[in-house]
């Protein structure tokens, strides 16, 4: 007799096996609530995408474009409306892929999206805009900025969470994480038309931080909302 | 290579396991005999009858396709086909068939709320367990409650005294309950988390990389806690073994 040899666990019974397979009760869900379907809830995105853009014009005709437009380098404002924007499609599409199962991309993967998006915004801005000389009221215009920012993310992250409500069946807190980067690199976008200040602190500070900001409360307060 | 990545070589979950030369529990002398008590106490047509069918069951994905177009006629057979499958994953987790059942028509409303987002060509399954998981953790966070372990040891002996073949042995009949008690015993014991990993592993019947997307996490963390799960599986059905009958 051998003291060693394999236990293959699909061997192991299934103790629930004779319960499992007893009759099916009838189904509760008789008198549904009318919900969604896959066109409508397409069209609910698409609504609410137009929300957003319709929300940021209305914030940005309050508070007026930035004086400089004209006169700075075209090149630089781009970038400062580029690379958030950017941020934002990768965001979104993180969470927005169904992945193999229809389940959304695999939790490293989404990870690596909700993580790497705001890292590459920082990396890029801190490559690519002047580095300035933080003077006495350089924390108070970030600190303006900071809220200005907060302003423009909540409307597209209010939006997207009516939007996006039972959406995530699995990895909600990942996928609602990337949800809210996306809003808040929406709104580092649109502060980009307000706000002159370039330096790479600044919308750093000013501008991105609102990503990590959004990512985390949407992970922690709309996640309920946008699992199934 | 770590001791889980040991186990999947070839993605498959085998526990290599050392047994002690001892009076077993289950009146056999050795593992392979208490396998051979156990398969007679629990015929494998019945294992096979209700674990996991096809993983990717077109029909069912088909349904729950037109289902999420808007053809809300198509309810009552995805109900038909995926109610079985939804339901012996819950009990499985939870141990309690009436709160199985409970959870099982929470977790078909929460289908129908969330239909619209079930993708084109996605396997209905793995979304509609993902789902039914959602709707345990739910539960639990409300209730803050466990299983009762003993309304499992009741319905685990009946379940086994039903499944024994008339003529099987009265020791086998023995060997069979303790076995499908231990295990049971050992699953509800098991945190919620290893647990789920088992389950989606050994009686779903899903892969590795399924159940880390069911999970919500990486297959690493999928292969650990089964292990562990397994781990305490083999542990305790040791233990048995060596405190005998």
């Amino acid at each position: 007799m051998t003291s060693d040899f394999d236990i293959e666990l699909a061997r192991i019974p299934d103790p629930f096996a004779r319960e499992a397979g007893a009759a099916l009760p009838p189904s509760v869900a008789l008198a549904r609530p009318a919900s969604p379907s896959r066109s409508r809830r397409r069209a609910l995105a698409l609504a609410a995408a137009c929300g957003a853009v319709f929300y940021e014009a209305v914030i940005l005709a309050f508070f007026k474009t930035r004086p400089d437009l004209g006169t700075t380098s075209t090149a630089l404002v781009a970038l400062e409306l580029a690379v958030p924007l950017g941020v934002a499609a990768l965001a979104l599409a993180g969470a927005a892929k169904s992945g193999r199962l229809g389940l959304g991309e695999p939790a490293a993967k989404l990870a690596a999206w909700v993580t790497g998006a705001p890292l590459l915004f920082a990396l890029v801005t801190l490559a690519a805009f002047p580095h300035e000389v933080a003077d006495g009221a350089f924390w108070s215009r970030t600190q303006t900025c900071f809220l200005v920012t907060a302003l423009l993310g909540l409307g597209p992250l209010a939006l997207a969470a009516f939007a996006l409500r039972n959406t995530f069946a699995a990895a909600a807190g990942w996928r609602t994480a990337a949800i809210g980067i996306a809003s808040g690199a929406l709104a580092a976008s649109t502060i980009a038309l307000v706000c002159p200040d370039g330096g790479a602190l600044h919308v750093l500070v000013g501008h991105g931080a609102m990503m990590l900001v959004m990512g985390l409360l949407s992970a922690a307060l709309i996640r309920s909302t946008t699992r199934i | 290579m770590t001791a889980a990545a040991r186990l999947w070589p070839r993605g498959e979950l085998t526990v290599r396991a050392s047994i002690v030369q001892s009076a077993p529990l289950w009146t056999t002398t050795s593992m392979s005999e208490l396998r051979e008590d156990a398969a007679r106490a629990y015929p494998a047509s019945l294992a096979e009858s209700t674990r996991s069918g096809p993983l990717h069951s077109d029909s069912l994905s088909a349904v729950m396709d037109r289902y999420a177009r808007g053809e809300d006629p198509a309810f009552d057979e995805l109900y038909r086909l995926g109610a079985p499958r939804v339901r012996g994953f819950l009990l499985r987790l939870c141990g309690d068939l009436a709160l199985a059942d409970d959870l099982m028509q929470e977790t078909f409303i929460r289908v129908h709320r969330g239909r619209g987002s079930f993708a084109m060509g996605a396997a209905a399954l793995p979304w509609m367990l993902a789902i039914a998981r959602n709707a345990l953790r739910d539960h639990a966070r409300r209730a803050q409650v466990r299983p009762s372990t003993r309304t499992a040891d009741r319905s685990a002996g009946e379940a086994a005294q039903r499944e024994a073949p008339p003529d099987a042995r009265g020791d086998e009949v023995l060997a069979g309950q303790e076995m499908l008690r231990v295990v049971r015993n050992v699953l509800q014991e098991l945190p919620a988390l290893q647990r789920e990993a088992f389950v989606l592993l050994r009686f779903e019947g899903l892969s590795v990389s399924e159940a880390a997307q069911v999970l919500g996490t990486t297959e690493g963390a999928v292969k650990v806690r089964a292990f562990r799960a397994s781990e305490a599986l083999r542990a305790a059905l040791d233990q048995g073994r060596r405190q005998g009958p």
